[in-house]
């Protein structure tokens, strides 16, 4: 081995033009990968941050469904406000579970946050968060042609969640709109038998 | 190979290697295309199955309350995806407002029964969308499909 190297060009170093070249070529090698990463850095923190958007979203929504579908009453006329009420007797509604929304605190139940969702606020979080943009109800099927009970049992419940985070110097920020269709089963069986007992 | 060292590299052999460089760059960029595709497409899927949910939610609705506004529909244009949250609020589904459309359908037929105290309801519902392809240059369609079978009391 000893032989073989002293009788070659390795023996004899590099010339300049030689090292240049290899120096060019690791340059452009290293800066490739480093960009790649760089980039598939970046998108997969977007992508994190998009779907803990859309856990969120869909945490909430999920709530509010098992909650209206099992409540004997809901109003979704106060403006960015669900008030769902129950009754556990044959009397008048006993509890109230009402949703509202803070910009930067997301969507409380009862002024409290709502439980199993994580919403990554502003204070917490300054490279990345999240603000409530738009939350509230609304009857899905509203005008003529529809009878009143169908008007009030079924609605849609309407959530906009902006999402703020940093690239380098640059604040981007995105828009997610969600919107969820409930047929509101025990309210609308309630109303028609207060109907029938009127 | 002391020759070799010493002489150089031949023209086939550098095309060679280029040859094999340029496959190699050629299929991880092709790989990560496809990635960020699958991903668009399944949130996709997902967004086109909530729309089909929230159809099928009204259509309960009607079924139960004997409000029916049609027994069956096809291929109803509605919007998958809004570009923004005042789109949605404002239900632009037509022009800039969307991002994806999608086309509904619903067939809701009621079985008949003996009982007199009960009916029971089949609904089925569907929803087409165009899945992307690589680069654009083509769009499959795809079909999500929900059964529902609803009983109704008299």
């Amino acid at each position: 081995m000893t032989k073989y190297i002293s009788k070659n060009n390795f023996s004899r170093g590099f010339t300049l033009v030689e090292v240049l070249v290899a120096v060019i070529i690791s340059t452009i090698v290293v800066g490739s990968l480093i960009y790649i990463v760089g980039e598939a850095n970046v998108y997969l923190r977007k992508q994190m941050y998009r779907d803990n958007v859309n856990k969120y979203a869909m945490s909430v929504l999920d709530d509010i469904f098992k909650t209206s579908i099992n409540a004997n009453f809901i109003n979704v006329e106060a403006s960015s406000r669900i008030v769902c009420g129950f009754r556990t007797t044959d009397s008048e509604l006993d509890s109230l579970k009402i949703y509202q929304y803070r910009t930067n605190q997301g969507i409380l139940v009862n002024g409290k946050p709502l439980e199993n969702a994580t919403f990554h606020n502003k204070d917490d979080n300054k490279d990345y968060y999240m603000q409530i943009k738009e939350f509230r109800g609304k009857k899905t099927f509203q005008g003529q042609g529809f009878n009143s009970d169908l008007r009030d049992a079924v609605i849609d419940i309407i959530l906009g969640i902006e999402l703020h985070y940093s690239l380098g110097d640059i604040i981007i920020t995105e828009e997610f709109p969600f919107k969820k269709t409930i047929f509101t089963r025990k309210a609308a069986v309630y109303n028609a038998s207060k109907e029938i007992d009127d | 190979m002391k020759d070799k060292l010493k002489d150089g590299f031949t023209l086939v052999e550098l095309v060679l290697t280029a040859f094999i460089a340029v496959t190699l760059a050629g299929s991880i960029m092709y790989g990560i295309v496809g990635i960020d595709l699958s991903i668009n497409n399944v949130e996709l899927r997902e967004k086109a199955f909530q729309r089909l949910a929230n159809r099928m939610e009204e259509l309960k609705g009607q079924v139960a309350l004997n409000n029916v506004l049609s027994p069956s529909s096809k291929n109803q244009r509605t919007c998958i995806e809004f570009n923004s949250i005042d789109d949605m609020i404002n239900n632009r589904e037509n022009g800039s407002g969307c991002k994806n459309i999608g086309y509904l359908s619903h067939n809701i037929r009621n079985r008949q029964t003996q009982s007199l105290n009960t009916q029971v309801y089949d609904i089925q519902a569907s929803i087409k969308y165009q899945v992307k392809t690589r680069f654009n240059m083509s769009r499959v369609d795809s079909i999500i499909s929900l059964n529902v079978t609803q009983l109704v009391l008299n």
